[in-house]
């Protein structure tokens, strides 16, 4: 198994994705109508071995890139958004354990991640604290060399089917809700009780439901940052996340400009549609013209984001102005970009492609889960952040 | 011993300072509250209750680290800006 993912070609790799997408894709009407959480779309990706794209090899994953992982990110969610979303935020919780874990928790789990043994689901959202990633309220306890986890959140993406959770926790509870940490818990170690469903307008297969986590995980659990969870959020966290939502976001869209694409130069299909009409034509390339633009600025936060890595940059670079800006709007700009671009695309399709459903597209479906982007992780938030950044950002 | 009207400028920004709780003229205003949001809205209010532009140089981590620091910085300004 090593010497094989050893072997992965980014090509490969890339091939090995596609595969995978095709049979999401069979799935995924499904998965959104019966708002099923994608348990066999998700078990092709962990045989696949792409729960591990980004783990070192050392750790038995394939240590891809994050260009790799945005590509990849593109391929499955143009097959199931729900899909490619979990399995991104799935990613984004590994980035923050590859970069922070002790390494003693790295060598017991990383692999079995790797193996595709253990989805690791979020655990962020707090009621009354606001949507503020950089707080917590409940209180870690210390019990000995093991901490003491009572925490409920009104919304975990795939709560109810994680292997692991990635916790954020206050510290204690002498602490500033300022004072985050992020801890790991085996669902072996945990108690759970489901609080409440997720009937959704899109994103269904997600099923990010409200839960509550009890139990006890050894110190080593706990994450360690010198700066603490902000330079985990800034380092790891958000840039990863921003990243693989956006490609997710980019690829759905994609796909959906295939599908008109396809309907336009099917001669039995485009018959339907105006193509000598330059009004027409002016339309449809300003769909192209919005996919590019995103493509675009996700390459360059992707590039950025790679070198500051591979120079191993100094937190300080992290908490820069300029780049905090950048990937605050990657996400603004795909979210609100591409839901913009679905909806013309369904507009150009018009009813029978692009808003009934069962007519060979998914235009419909798309459209209703990236209704949910500029809300998830609410874009209100970054853009107040980034207006203030803007006032004292020199460019 | 701080300045009663600059700590009276300061509290609304530190939101985990207690109105009961003793602002220490050497206590991390991070730990009161004070994030790099917080830090932006803070530094408009200095500049227009004291007639000062901070420049670019000082506005550092260390600046704003606590209410000593943030005081010396303003009564610098403050010498250059009267000269």
């Amino acid at each position: 198994m090593m010497e094989q993912t050893l072997d992965r070609t980014a090509l490969d790799l890339l091939a090995v994705a596609r595969e995978a997408a095709e049979e999401i894709a069979t799935r995924a009407s499904t998965v959104d109508e019966e708002g099923q959480f994608p348990v066999e779309s998700l078990a092709v990706l962990r045989k696949a071995g792409l729960m591990g794209l980004i783990i070192p090899q050392e750790y038995g994953g394939i240590g891809a890139s994050i260009h790799l992982m945005s590509q990849v990110a593109q391929i499955l969610a143009g097959a199931c958004l729900s899909t490619g979303m979990i399995w991104a935020m799935h990613l984004q919780q590994v980035a923050c354990l590859i970069d922070y874990a002790d390494e003693s928790l790295k060598s017991r789990l990383l692999p079995r991640i790797a193996a595709g043994e253990v989805f690791v689901a979020s655990v962020t959202s707090e009621r009354g604290k606001g949507g503020h990633l950089l707080t917590a309220l409940a209180p870690l306890d210390v019990d000995g060399d093991q901490v003491v986890i009572n925490r409920e959140a009104p919304t975990c993406t795939g709560g109810a089917q994680g292997d692991g959770y990635l916790i954020t926790m206050r510290r204690d509870e002498d602490s500033n809700p300022s004072d985050v940490v992020l801890v790991y818990a085996e669902r072996e170690q945990l108690d759970l009780t489901l609080q409440s469903g997720w009937q959704s307008l899109g994103m269904r297969g997600t099923q990010s439901i409200g839960l509550t986590l009890q139990g006890q995980v050894p110190c080593d659990q706990v994450l360690k940052a010198e700066e603490g969870f902000g330079q985990i959020a800034l380092t790891s966290m958000v840039p990863v996340g921003h990243i693989a939502w956006a490609s997710c976001w980019l690829g759905a869209t994609q796909e959906a400009f295939r599908q008109m694409q396809r309907l336009l130069r099917d001669p039995k299909t485009r018959q339907g549609y105006p193509l000598q009409s330059d009004l027409f034509m002016e339309k449809w390339a300003r769909i192209r013209l919005e996919l590019d633009t995103v493509a675009a600025f996700l390459d360059k936060a992707v590039r950025d984001y790679e070198a500051m890595r591979e120079e191993q940059a100094e937190y300080s670079a992290y908490k820069a102005h300029g780049y905090n800006i950048q990937i605050n709007n990657l996400k603004v700009l795909a979210s609100e970009k591409l839901y913009e671009t679905i909806n013309r695309l369904v507009q150009l399709a018009g009813l029978r492609f692009g808003y009934l459903k069962q007519n060979g597209t998914s235009l419909e479906r798309t459209l209703r889960d990236l209704r949910a982007a500029s809300l998830m992780y609410s874009n209100d938030r970054l853009l107040l952040a980034n207006g203030k950044l803007a006032l004292m950002d020199r460019m | 011993m701080l300045n009663t009207g600059f700590e009276a400028l300061l509290r609304p920004h530190l939101k985990y300072l207690k109105s009961s709780q003793e602002l220490e003229a050497t206590g991390t205003l991070k730990e009161y509250g004070l994030d790099s949001m917080a830090s932006i809205n803070l530094l408009l209010d200095i500049e227009d209750t004291y007639g000062v532009v901070m420049p670019d140089k000082y506005l550092t981590e260390e600046t704003f680290s606590t209410a000593e620091s943030l005081w010396d910085t303003i009564e610098k300004l403050r010498a250059e800006t009267t000269v």
